[in-house]
């Protein structure tokens, strides 16, 4: 039975709230549709423990400010509300950046399985001693190293060859590069001179280097303009000036969000 | 295994080129310049081509397969291949040159910035205590007489260095997080001091 009909069946009225899928989407942003294929189940658990303990970080943090510092309760729970959060996105986006970067070892994996399967089939002139060489070169990423571990394992369970030449290159996130692997075998070469993924780094890199002046005027402005500010209205040895660098670590965070998303969504165009 | 002196690509170059000239592939080995020394005796003494060459350490060793058709087949078609071969090497080697290059160039310019931006933060830093007496003015009229160098301001100071430092260092995909970011606070740390010591020898604060 599924969810649903089980909360037909029983009556519940099933809210659209889920705090789980409400956080995973705020960490994770636009990475849930552009490499939902690199989430893996572990990236899933360490969120869902993050979001746990950013409500620790909460509680407990409430507590040390109102009592060891004895200051006003709502200030504490700001302080710790902006203490949770920003220690929510800070560690998310170390989650978010390992999917994107298992993301971009796979594309830029890509072309170089294709240049070493295309080496070995002119050397060779077999397909699947070419992809036996390929394995036993070691290839530094696992999703192609099972991907073509499956497929050796298929060419002795005796299915056809053409078969597995026409199917095989479905691993290949790129359509030029899935005909690149049909075409193995015939006489047209895979020579690419600017790979996508070179394209991409570079992108990602003129991206940065666009916003960097942001992040560098603020990066030094903030930290004066706000202290000088902070030292007129608070007594500066209050914990509410710890607000500050954690609104900072807030700021860095969603630049550096920003600039991905943005390079991501450029090369997906 | 003897290792090769010159790239995989620019080997196999040479012996198209020689095979081009008309010479055959074990005449084309003698003439080419860095090949060891090693293997040009054991051919002189004898030796079967194809294990003299199997000896040579490839980066792909699946290319000795083009020297064994090499002394069989069309040769035409054989040079063709070695030809596609060594194009198909370079542009990988070349490829992987160039991505190493642009990203060392992004990271340097990232580590100019991020030298920049600590050692003025670590500045400000330093000068925190001139912002908690400002307050303490305003409210009571004079300064206070207390520099202390541990404050919440000067920790948030630290704190957010460190923050920077961190950004920074992931927009540059930098490895050893850790290691880079102690040196922040070590630095962050002699900073602040020598700020403090130099403006507190100002005769206005003391």
């Amino acid at each position: 039975m599924s969810e649903d009909e089980y909360n037909q069946r029983t009556g519940i009225i099933q809210t659209s709230f889920k705090p789980f899928e409400f956080i995973s989407r705020m960490i994770l942003g636009n990475v849930r549709k552009h490499s939902s294929d690199f989430i893996e189940r572990e990236d899933l658990i360490k969120l869902k423990r993050l979001s746990l303990s950013s409500l620790v970080v909460f509680v407990v943090s409430t507590l040390i400010f109102y009592f060891l510092t004895g200051i006003n309760i709502s200030i504490a729970i700001i302080i710790s509300f902006v203490a949770s959060i920003s220690f929510l996105f800070v560690f998310g986006d170390y989650i978010r950046t390992a999917i994107l970067k298992r993301q971009q070892e796979f594309e830029e994996t890509a072309f170089l399985v294709l240049n070493s399967l295309s080496i070995n089939m002119i050397s060779t002139q077999s397909f699947p001693h070419s992809i036996d060489h390929l394995i036993s070169n070691g290839i530094s990423n696992r999703y192609y190293e099972d991907y073509f571990k499956e497929m050796i394992y298929n060419f002795n369970m005796g299915e056809a060859e053409d078969q597995i030449l026409y199917d095989g290159g479905r691993i290949f996130r790129n359509k030029k590069y899935q005909n690149a692997f049909q075409n193995l075998k015939n006489e047209e070469k895979f020579i690419e001179s600017d790979p996508d993924f070179l394209l991409r780094v570079k992108k990602e890199i003129k991206s940065i280097e666009d916003n960097i002046v942001i992040f560098v005027a603020v990066s030094c402005l903030l930290p004066l303009v706000l202290s000088l500010v902070l030292a007129l209205i608070i007594p500066p040895e209050s914990p509410s000036i710890f607000v500050f660098p954690l609104l900072y670590a807030l700021f860095g965070t969603f630049i550096l969000r920003f600039i991905h998303s943005r390079s991501m969504v450029e090369s997906n165009d | 295994m003897i290792e090769l002196q010159s790239m995989d690509y620019e080997f196999l170059d040479e012996i198209a080129f020689h095979i081009e000239n008309g010479e055959n592939l074990e005449r084309a080995l003698f003439h080419i310049e860095n090949i060891p020394l090693e293997i040009t005796i054991r051919l002189q003494l004898g030796e079967e081509l194809i294990d003299v060459l199997s000896s040579l350490e490839f980066s792909n060793p699946s290319i000795l397969n083009l020297f064994a058709s090499l002394s069989f087949a069309d040769s035409s078609e054989v040079l063709e291949n070695v030809k596609i071969t060594s194009k198909l090497m370079r542009m990988r080697e070349e490829t992987l040159r160039e991505k190493e290059n642009t990203i060392k160039i992004h990271q340097r310019r990232l580590g100019i910035i991020r030298f920049v931006t600590m050692i003025t933060i670590a500045i400000m830093g330093g000068f925190s205590p001139l912002f908690t007496n400002l307050y303490a003015f305003i409210n009571t009229g004079e300064f206070l007489s207390s520099f202390s160098i541990v404050s919440a301001l000067s920790i948030s100071f630290l704190l957010i260095n460190l923050l920077n430092n961190y950004f920074l260092l992931k927009m540059g995909n930098e490895s050893k997080l850790v290691i880079r970011l102690v040196v922040v606070i070590i630095i962050h740390i002699i900073i602040v001091i020598i700020v403090r010591i130099s403006f507190s020898n100002f005769s206005i604060f003391n």
